[in-house]
């Protein structure tokens, strides 16, 4: 690709962060899991109560 | 005052027993956020035991034999799942900020923990002793010969990555972790952001 950043040994462009389309599956999967962990109830826990002070 | 009796009751001062293995924890835990700490922990433990079975059995075994290929395969998934499991930790310790309340030096072993399991999980990768690894090996050997540490930790030296990934930094991992446990254990959980003791202090209903 011409103005790309090359690899000066093999003339080969060089790859933005090296990733692959697994790592980004595995990184979605990761958030996926935290936002579910977040927003799940866990068994037997108290509904949270808006807007409480202490 | 000698010194047994100076370290015993610093211990029973510092370690006591009704912290280290509660049978309450406080209503906050109870939340998904706080199983990845666990299952990290969990995962960590499978992979001692599997990579126990590896070493104990050899290449041949875990490149040919059906169940080395079995134990080789819960080896590899568990560590993406410790690793799956500590980055989901790690997360969930930062949008709490749990190294409030004293908690510094257990933020500081968990980053170590991290920083430490990246390099076990590297030599592990170089341990396969597949075309995979091998290749992995030749074109990291350059990183590590650019930072001038080649000599010390030769990538391309199989016995000097799986003795660090059987031994030495598994060592270094579990004694980490038992430290982190125990700063865990001592220092209690921390408190939910919005019922910390410095909001309670402030009296703001009042």
């Amino acid at each position: 690709m011409k103005g790309d950043s090359m690899n000066l040994m093999t003339g080969h462009p060089l790859e933005i962060a090296n990733l692959t389309g697994a790592d980004l599956v595995i990184v979605l999967l990761m958030i996926v899991v935290f936002v579910l962990a977040l927003v799940l109830p866990y068994p037997g826990s108290q509904p949270r109560r808006e807007g409480r002070r202490r | 005052m000698n010194w047994t009796r100076r370290t015993r009751e610093w211990l029973q001062r510092e370690i006591p027993m009704e912290a280290l293995l509660p049978d309450e924890l406080p209503d906050f835990v109870r939340s998904y956020v706080y199983f990845f700490g666990v299952l990290t922990l969990s995962s960590f433990l499978l992979l001692i035991l599997s990579g126990v079975l590896l070493a104990f059995a050899g290449p041949q075994w875990w490149h040919i034999s059906p169940v080395g290929h079995f134990v080789n395969s819960i080896h590899f998934w568990s560590v993406q799942a410790f690793f799956f499991f500590m980055v989901l930790h790690l997360w969930a310790q930062f949008f709490m900020a749990a190294w409030r309340g004293g908690r510094e030096a257990n933020w500081v072993t968990g980053v170590l923990l991290f920083v430490v399991s990246i390099v076990a999980a590297f030599t592990g990768f170089l341990s396969q002793q597949n075309f995979d690894s091998q290749w992995i090996a030749l074109q990291g050997k350059d990183a590590f010969n650019a930072l001038g540490v080649g000599s010390f930790f030769n990538l391309l030296n199989f016995g000097q990555m799986y003795g660090l990934h059987v031994f030495l930094l598994p060592l270094v991992l579990a004694i980490l972790i038992g430290v982190h446990l125990f700063l865990v254990r001592s220092k209690g959980v921390v408190t939910p952001i919005e019922e910390s003791p410095r909001k309670e202090a402030t009296n703001l209903d009042k």
